[in-house]
């Protein structure tokens, strides 16, 4: 089951967050494995471009700035230490980590951008998934929309529909998406 | 034997955007005999310009063939679909190396459009094209 | 290891890159500087719009980049460099420029430009002797691209055969690493 997304530049800021099959309130924390009773919206929530749509913020124990430093800081983190554990100097950083009640699969491009996602630790790899939302979904519908500006120096939180929409469908026809 | 050439591009707007001489320094009798020539081959060519509008018309080849002729020279003429006639004053009669020489020109004057410096209808100062012009006229009609 | 390279750009350029008319993409191009010869006034000026113009492309062209060729990081310049030529280049417009001239510290090159599709056709007005640099924004998508793979660098036109030059060479410096930011303090 993959429950959310974050996206990161290369400013630290998460510029994405989407989630899926989440009705518990911090990052992966408590999940609770019953899914009858999963918020199902159509369109999932995503910050923070529609802050206002979808579940509200004090269903959270944490608000979603702080949530998202949270998130970056461990997967900076660890990234560092892995990469000074590491005996090859083509460390490509870590691939996922795993809790019981979750696994953060990670993925980084050398343009610096920062891909996780939080799934059930019972999920395969996703760094393929990451991927292919970095080479087909962010550069096909972010990268190459030349109205959208891309200014390296300051953060654009994606604003998108096309890439929601299209990630959203990619994401909900993945095997392990509510397995 | 040599003869004495007048080449020139008239644009859309009847203006000239090209002239040449070739073979001249032949008949280089007198600087000012020269001067004469030259506005007449002007004053030919510019007389020609009604005739090869309505010669167009007549066929579907670009080459129009010799159209006019003043005393011993022949006027030929060859007009581009985006109507740039290259007219052409010579002594001996029109063959295949007046038509091939014309047909190359318009090669090269179309490499010329392509070049995004260059604004159509306005004069050609490129040395190339000078150059490739001079050299075709040494090939075919000199 | 520049073999790899080589075979790697030429099965990118043959599996995976959509291609447009040539003259389609001579002529937008060709256009833009006329325009901004005209615009400007100043070659000076259209030299520096160019490799602006550059710089935005080449910031969102290095994604593309990486994810078509599936290129991580390079060790150093030198490598960055081959890869540019032969998988960069190649890639986007199907030539290989030569890298060589490296200064001794490893840290300027030059990039021989054989072929340039952008120069056909292309005849430079007569006033411009050494003063615009048609393919500016060559010099732009490097400085783009390899800003956002935390490198910084310089990229200039030294001599171009629009100019009467016997080659194009585009001198490349390397300045420095960009270091990785890092989150706020705070948290």
């Amino acid at each position: 089951m993959i429950y959310n997304l974050y996206i990161f530049d290369r400013h630290c800021q998460c510029i994405f967050y989407t989630e899926w099959n989440r009705n518990r309130t911090t990052a992966g924390s408590r999940a609770q494995t019953d899914s009858s009773s999963l918020h199902e919206a159509t369109a999932p929530y995503v910050w923070p471009t529609a802050a206002v749509a979808g579940m509200p913020t004090d269903a959270r124990d944490l608000a979603m700035p702080d949530e998202t430093k949270l998130v970056y800081g461990v997967v900076f983190s660890l990234r560092n230490m892995v990469s000074k554990l590491s005996h090859t100097k083509e460390s490509d950083g870590f691939l996922s980590y795993r809790t019981n009640t979750y696994k953060l699969h990670y993925f980084e491009t050398a343009s610096g951008l920062k891909f996780v996602m939080l799934s059930d630790p019972t999920v395969p790899s996703l760094r393929d998934v990451l991927k292919q939302i970095y080479y087909h979904i962010y550069i096909e519908y972010v990268v190459k929309n030349a109205l959208l500006p891309h200014d390296p120096k300051l953060s654009y939180p994606i604003s998108n529909d096309y890439f929601r929409a299209v990630l959203n469908n990619y994401i909900k026809g993945l095997p392990c998406y509510q397995s | 034997m040599s003869h004495v050439y007048y080449f020139t591009i008239v644009g859309t707007n009847d203006v000239p955007l090209y002239e040449a001489e070739f073979g001249m320094q032949i008949k280089d009798t007198s600087l000012s005999a020269k001067e004469e020539t030259r506005y007449l081959n002007q004053f030919i060519a510019h007389a020609a310009l009604d005739i090869i509008d309505e010669a167009v018309w007549n066929t579907t080849d670009l080459y129009l063939k010799t159209l006019d002729k003043y005393n011993e020279l022949n006027v030929s003429c060859y007009v581009t679909p985006s109507n740039t006639r290259f007219i052409l004053l010579h002594e001996n009669k029109a063959d295949d190396n007046i038509k091939t020489f014309l047909a190359e020109c318009h090669e090269f004057y179309i490499k010329i459009l392509c070049n995004p410096f260059y604004t159509v209808n306005t004069p050609i100062v490129s040395p190339t094209f000078e150059q490739r012009v001079k050299s075709l006229a040494r090939r075919f009609l000199l | 290891m520049a073999k790899q390279y080589k075979t790697l750009g030429e099965d990118i350029w043959k599996n995976r890159v959509e291609t447009i008319n040539a003259e389609l993409f001579i002529f937008t191009y060709g256009s833009i500087v006329a325009q901004l010869v005209k615009d400007f006034e100043d070659y000076e000026q259209v030299n520096k719009q160019l490799e602006k113009m550059g710089y935005n492309i080449g910031v969102r062209l290095i994604e593309d980049f990486l994810s078509r060729s599936g290129w991580g990081r390079c060790t150093d310049f030198k490598e960055t460099m081959e890869v540019i030529s032969k998988i960069g280049f190649k890639m986007f417009l199907n030539i290989a420029p030569t890298v060589t001239n490296w200064s001794t510290d490893s840290k300027v090159c030059s990039l021989i430009l054989d072929e340039n599709p952008l120069n056909d056709f292309v005849e430079l007005p007569l006033d411009t002797q050494h003063k615009l640099w048609y393919s500016n924004i060559l010099c732009g998508v490097l400085r783009g691209a390899l800003e956002m793979v935390q490198m910084q660098i310089e990229a200039n036109f030294i001599s171009c055969v629009l100019q009467g030059d016997d080659i194009s060479e585009i001198r490349v410096q390397f300045i420095r690493h960009l270091q990785e930011e890092l989150p706020n303090a705070d948290d």
